[in-house]
């Protein structure tokens, strides 16, 4: 394989079940060094695809490559270096955890060299029967599956379901080691800040269909926010609808709320020429997100 | 092609060993318990042979054809193992046994969602399927041994008057009559994402086929058909008694382990896996 050529490339990837859509007509390349994330909402296609670059599932039409071999007819060639977290992760119930590593572990040749660092960083108990971990410990264990023999690309479906808030922080500080040290990551999620603080570039898929494709900081500088702003003082909401950044400015019962898109230097600035009581940023929804780029369609030109 | 798609996975072999082992066990505890009971039966019946043989000679000659066969005697232990195990209680046992590990092997890991674990390693599924196949395989060669072993050892302890060769015999059309079972069901395990459909049609089809066996030995007009059933291709009081097999009747039984894996490796290679 030619050392410059993207990790993943999807070529008009089309996948329907019968006559439901999966995913169509998805064109998608994905580099070294590169975390690129996959969002979209629950049943949006983002599934059906990571099963198409593991060859669980056949295209209906067009390819994907993984590290230059062809998903479906080289599947098993490409697994030696790709390692995969599905999105509903099961598990041999009767299995030690232990035992489950080394098992998995044994398909591949060579030591499994992060093993016992992603296990004592992820605070796992290798010990307990599977069937007696909690959801949580499941993911974790389904992670240290995927990332124990340092695979070239991840391939990952919503990695940090049922993960409490540290283990997720955790999670992604390998996540960024593991593309300090040139792999590829590929990784779905439907919460937006889940890609947002992780990922280099992301991939927007609505309805079966990928809409956009655009770097981390274009995402961050065209993202929506709420501000909830409690003044001590009677403030009117036109100073603020001036600023090129705001969206919309309501007063909202004690509160004024500001929808801000994209820069908030210059609202912070105007909202301290007053004095503040109380100040919150809400995270936008998927919903949101969708409304802000895209329309309600999802369709760019109509925003 | 890779090694890796064709060659059978060692892993998977020796995990699968690890994960049926006891399940095994209870089976091969079960067939050999079974035949200490039916040598300890022995004695006792061999002293009222006239009187079962009569017995027998009472029931309608579709009944006899059905359950004993050609030239059939209760007078000779071979006869008597024939009619109380191998085509009786053996026969449902090493059934039931074929169709457990078949349908275990991958629809209920489809069921269960770890097929996509599995697949997400290194391993082709043909050399999955074929690593399973092997084995049931060797469980099966257990289990027979596990039957026969002690029927071999028990037989002159209590007068049975029993070949050795005709148990040996036995022993190849029994592997390959269960290998067969178990390739069709291998096949459905294959198709179904579903455990219990898996088992649902692998027995329905192993009913049906008995049910068309007994009924071709009763009724002339359908014993044309007669065939069609797998269990026409069993039939232990030969083995054991004429010492000798039909090679037909083993050419049959492999083709329909050939056709039947192939087609599961041909299937399992095309279709999807979705939880």
């Amino acid at each position: 394989m030619n050392d410059d050529a993207p990790n993943i490339i999807c070529n008009e990837l089309t996948k329907y079940y019968g006559s439901t859509r999966g995913i169509e007509g998805l064109n998608l390349e994905v580099g070294h060094g590169e975390i690129f994330g996959f969002l979209g909402p629950n049943g949006a296609g983002k599934t059906t695809t990571i099963r198409m670059l593991m060859g669980m599932l056949k295209p209906t039409k067009g390819s994907a490559h993984v590290l230059g071999m062809d998903a479906w007819r080289e599947a098993t060639s490409i697994k030696m270096n790709v390692g995969h977290i599905p999105g509903d992760v099961r598990l041999y119930e009767n299995m030690h955890v232990h035992d489950l590593l080394d098992y998995i572990d044994d398909f591949r040749p060579g030591p499994d060299r992060l093993r016992n660092e992603l296990v004592e960083r992820l605070d796992l108990d290798v010990d307990k029967k599977v069937k007696s971990l909690s959801r949580g410990n499941r993911q974790k264990a389904a992670i240290i599956l995927a990332m124990m023999f340092d695979p070239e690309i991840l391939i990952l479906d919503e990695p940090t379901l049922g993960l409490d808030p540290l283990m997720q922080q955790e999670f992604y500080t390998i996540l960024g080691e593991f593309r300090d040290r040139g792999h590829t990551v590929f990784l779905s999620s439907h919460i937006l800040t889940e890609v947002e603080r992780s990922c280099d570039r992301i991939g927007i898929v609505k309805d079966g269909r990928l809409v956009d494709v655009r770097a981390i900081e274009d995402f961050r500088q065209n993202k929506i926010r709420h501000m909830d702003v409690v003044f001590s003082e009677h403030v009117e909401t036109g100073e603020f609808k001036r600023l090129p950044q705001v969206v919309s400015a309501k007063r909202l019962d004690s509160h004024m709320r500001i929808t801000v898109k994209g820069d908030i230097d210059s609202l912070i600035k105007q909202i301290s020429v007053h004095k503040v009581e109380d100040l919150t940023f809400t995270q936008p929804s998927l919903e949101d997100f969708f409304l802000s780029f895209y329309g309600q369609s999802g369709d760019k030109n109509e925003s | 092609m890779d090694s890796r798609e064709t060659k059978m996975n060692l892993n998977i072999l020796r995990r699968s060993i690890a994960d049926r082992r006891l399940s095994i066990l209870v089976y091969a505890i079960g067939v050999a318990a079974y035949a200490v009971l039916i040598l300890a039966i022995w004695p006792s019946l061999r002293e009222n042979v006239s009187t079962l043989n009569q017995l027998w000679e009472s029931y309608p000659e579709g009944i006899r054809k059905a359950f004993g066969g050609e030239n059939f005697t209760f007078a000779t232990f071979d006869g008597f193992l024939s009619v109380e195990y191998f085509n009786q209680m053996w026969v449902i046992v090493m059934t039931a046994f074929s169709i457990s590990i078949a349908t275990g092997a991958i629809a209920l890991e489809i069921e269960r969602g770890t097929m996509e674990l599995l697949l997400a390693q290194p391993v082709s599924r043909r050399a999955l399927l074929l690593t399973r196949h092997f084995f049931f395989e060797l469980g099966l060669l257990f289990l027979i041994g596990a039957t026969l072993i002690p029927i071999a050892i028990g037989s002159p302890l209590v007068s049975g008057d029993i070949n050795y060769m005709g148990l040996l015999a036995l022993a190849v059309p029994a592997f390959l009559f269960f290998t067969a079972i178990g390739s069709f069901t291998f096949f459905f395990s294959v198709l179904f994402n579903s455990r219990g459909t898996a088992i649902f049609v692998s027995l329905g089809i192993i009913i049906i086929s008995y049910a068309l066996d007994i009924l071709a030995k009763i009724n002339d007009t359908i014993s044309n058909v007669h065939f069609l059933s797998i269990f026409f291709y069993w039939d232990p009081y030969r083995y054991l008694h004429n010492l000798s097999f039909a090679w037909g009747d083993i050419i049959v039984l492999i083709a329909i382990t050939l056709i039947s894996t192939a087609a599961a490796v041909y299937r399992f290679e095309r279709r999807d896996i979705a939880v």
